[in-house]
């Protein structure tokens, strides 16, 4: 009789274990993904948002809309051709020369 | 003997019992051998479940991921990536009218909620016999929201999605339109429906070469200088000339691609790729470029304008009695001599003309990424006579459209290539793909003579310190009924910049400038179009990265230095 009661004992000992440790994991496999699909349509409903927030951000910063809040707040004039200049990192004396030009570049607008 | 037959008789039972007894027991030990074995698969099989079957979890992601957030229909962006057309989803409302109770009352209180609902209308719908009607197509949320708290049965919402475009009217006849259903019916939204709509996920983008900043600063001045002249209509292109790349391209008047149905047919109107148009004296560039290219003349050469030329019934005159005497060929430029012009005409003869307006691309239609795309205007071999030799030479006799210029053009100044125009961002580092059309040196003295326009000649308005604008303006009188109007003139700037080694060409269009006290009554080109030339390029420059260069530099002198002899001599005005 022994024979046939040993395996069977080992048997059911792994059978309660094993489906114990089945059941805890089935558990918690549910659980995650159950929170997996909520976020998963959190993420849909995010990319929709920035989806719509993408087309209202071009459409706020649009070259007409800057334009208007430009007049409305900052005091900006048209750049000239002549207010650019190359700085030549190579001159050893380049910040003297660009404190020149910015002076006479100051005094010219004046 | 009885106990004998007795005893016998009970081992006969003892033996057949005990018979019995055993059967029993071997069926019992296969029974539980069976069940043992039934046991150990079950075993098995939990763990198999437990430590080796992790698929299943993985089939559920997936699942998860074809459920991800989806758009019908591709981005297009700018060059920057900025966008410029967009679905975005919105709720449309439709009716199953069977299950509406009580229609009435229903379009009553549906039209009550102001959401621009007519009661007529949602009385028709409600008590159709169809099975479902749409009621409003893409619902603001705020409408959804008030629809939806009446809570009237049989009223249900679907998703839907809308295009929408933020830069509104800005890029309206390049983007196009679409219907309500999201399918494109002009512009880039028609010619790549196909690609705009397969394979989309709601990263994907179609790049456009347009510059968002540049097409504004294109639409402003254009809009300005209408408004300033009371024009009824203008158009501008800027074109990369190294690869045909369009960075702004306007018409205006213009439409906004939200409200389709209130659009006028002007406004639909595509003129920079649509509209053919005899382009006047910005042709003589051209004119000047295939007579250099085979040699006809050379740029020292002079001829005789004191004189109008007689062609049959015609008469053909400089503008405004001209300059008289002989004019060299930068100044037959410069003054834009018609009857120089026509001279130089004759000199390359009515084959060659035709072979190298063919291989500029102006007799044929261009392959462009827009479906709105006209056939220039010309005679036909039989009609292409000395008279359209002369006349064409100085850009009347033959219509085209701005982007036939732009592409022309294109090859004159950029060393002979000629490449067309594309509205596709083109690959970095792919060397874009052209057909020779003038030597190399051809163009270089090209750059020279258009510098030299813009210096001291017809275009002088469009001069920008620093930036080394050369081009030319064009004046081209309206014809209307069959006939030349000398009131209603099309202006035109065609320049080029910086013109030492130029890297983008601009061309402006005005319509019907009427004459006032800014343009002294002047409606040319030089006076019109040059001058917006001027602002575009002063406020693009910057945004396209071009240095402004000092133009008094030796080298640049050097390289802008055209040997020629001035013949004209300013004479007294005798009134």
């Amino acid at each position: 009789m022994s024979i046939v009661k040993a395996p069977a004992v080992i048997g059911a000992v792994a059978l309660i274990c094993s489906s114990a440790y089945l059941f805890v994991i089935k558990y918690k496999v549910q659980q995650i993904n159950k929170e997996l699909i909520q976020v998963e349509a959190a993420i849909k409903q995010e990319s929709e948002s920035i989806h719509i927030l993408k087309a209202e951000l071009a459409y706020l910063s649009k070259p007409q809309v800057i334009k208007q809040l430009s007049d409305k707040y900052l005091n900006l004039q048209l750049i000239q051709p002549e207010q650019f200049s190359l700085i030549d990192v190579t001159r050893p004396n380049m910040d003297y020369e660009a404190k020149q030009n910015v002076i006479f570049y100051l005094n010219k607008t004046n | 003997m009885q106990f004998t037959q007795q005893y016998f008789n009970s081992m006969e039972q003892h033996n057949i019992l005990e018979q019995a007894v055993n059967r029993s027991v071997i069926r019992l030990k296969w029974i539980l051998a069976f069940f043992v074995l039934a046991f150990f698969v079950l075993i098995l099989r939990i763990f198999d479940l437990t430590f080796m079957n992790i698929e299943e979890v993985q089939v559920v992601v997936n699942n998860k991921a074809k459920n991800d957030f989806t758009i019908s229909r591709a981005n297009i962006v700018d060059r920057n990536s900025v966008l410029l057309a967009s679905n975005i989803t919105t709720a449309s409302v439709y009716t199953h009218p069977k299950q509406v109770i009580n229609p009435q009352e229903a379009a009553e209180s549906i039209a009550s909620i102001g959401i621009g609902l007519n009661q007529v209308d949602l009385l028709n719908k409600l008590t159709s016999d169809k099975d479902f009607i749409w009621i409003k197509r893409h619902l603001t949320p705020e409408e959804q929201q008030k629809l939806h708290d009446l809570g009237i049965p049989g009223i249900y919402f679907a998703r839907d999605e809308r295009r929408v475009y933020p830069h509104e009217k800005l890029f309206s006849h390049v983007l196009g339109y679409v219907d309500i259903d999201g399918v494109g019916i002009a512009g880039i939204e028609k010619l790549y429906n196909d690609k705009l709509t397969t394979n989309v996920n709601y990263n994907t983008a179609l790049q456009l070469s347009l510059d968002t900043r540049v097409q504004n600063i294109l639409r402003d001045e254009l809009q300005k200088s209408i408004e300033l002249h009371t024009a009824i209509g203008g158009s501008g292109i800027v074109m990369n000339v190294k690869n045909g790349e369009i960075i702004g391209m306007v018409s205006l008047p213009d439409f906004d691609p939200h409200h389709i149905n209130h659009m006028k047919s002007q406004e639909l109107f595509n003129q920079a790729t649509l509209g053919v148009y005899e382009m006047g004296s910005s042709f003589k560039v051209l004119t000047v470029a295939m007579a250099l290219d085979i040699g006809k003349i050379n740029v020292n050469d002079a001829f005789d304008v004191s004189q109008p030329i007689n062609i049959g019934r015609f008469k053909i005159h400089d503008y405004r009695g001209g300059k008289g005497g002989t004019l060299s060929i930068p100044e037959i430029l410069m003054y834009s001599s018609n009857l120089g012009s026509a001279q130089i005409a004759r000199l390359v003869g009515i084959k060659s003309q035709k072979e190298y307006l063919r291989k500029m691309g102006l007799l044929s239609e261009i392959k462009f990424d827009l479906p709105e795309i006209a056939k220039p205007l010309y005679p036909n071999d039989r009609r292409w006579s000395d008279a359209s030799l002369i006349t064409i030479s100085y850009g009347h006799g033959i219509a085209v459209t701005p982007l036939h210029l732009m592409q022309a053009m294109g090859a004159v100044v950029n060393g002979g290539i000629l490449y067309k125009p594309t509205l596709i961002k083109q690959k970095e580092g792919v060397k874009p793909v052209g057909k020779r059309v003038f030597n190399e040196s051809t163009s270089h003295i090209m750059r020279k003579l258009l510098r030299l326009v813009v210096e001291g000649g017809s275009s002088k308005k469009a001069e920008v310190v620093g930036y080394l604008v050369g081009g030319k303006t064009g004046t081209a009188e309206k014809n209307s009924q069959g006939r030349y109007s000398k009131k209603l003139n099309i202006s035109f700037f065609v320049g080029a910049f910086p013109i030492n080694n130029p890297e983008y060409l601009m061309l402006i269009m005005i319509d019907e400038a009427k004459p006032n006290n800014i343009n002294m009554g002047f409606t040319t080109g030089g006076m019109i179009a040059a001058p917006v030339g001027r602002e575009v390029i002063m406020r693009a420059a910057p945004v396209l990265g071009i240095l402004p260069q000092d133009q008094q530099d030796p080298e640049i002198l050097k390289a802008l230095y055209v040997d020629y002899t001035p013949r004209y001599k300013k004479v007294i005005a005798k009134r």
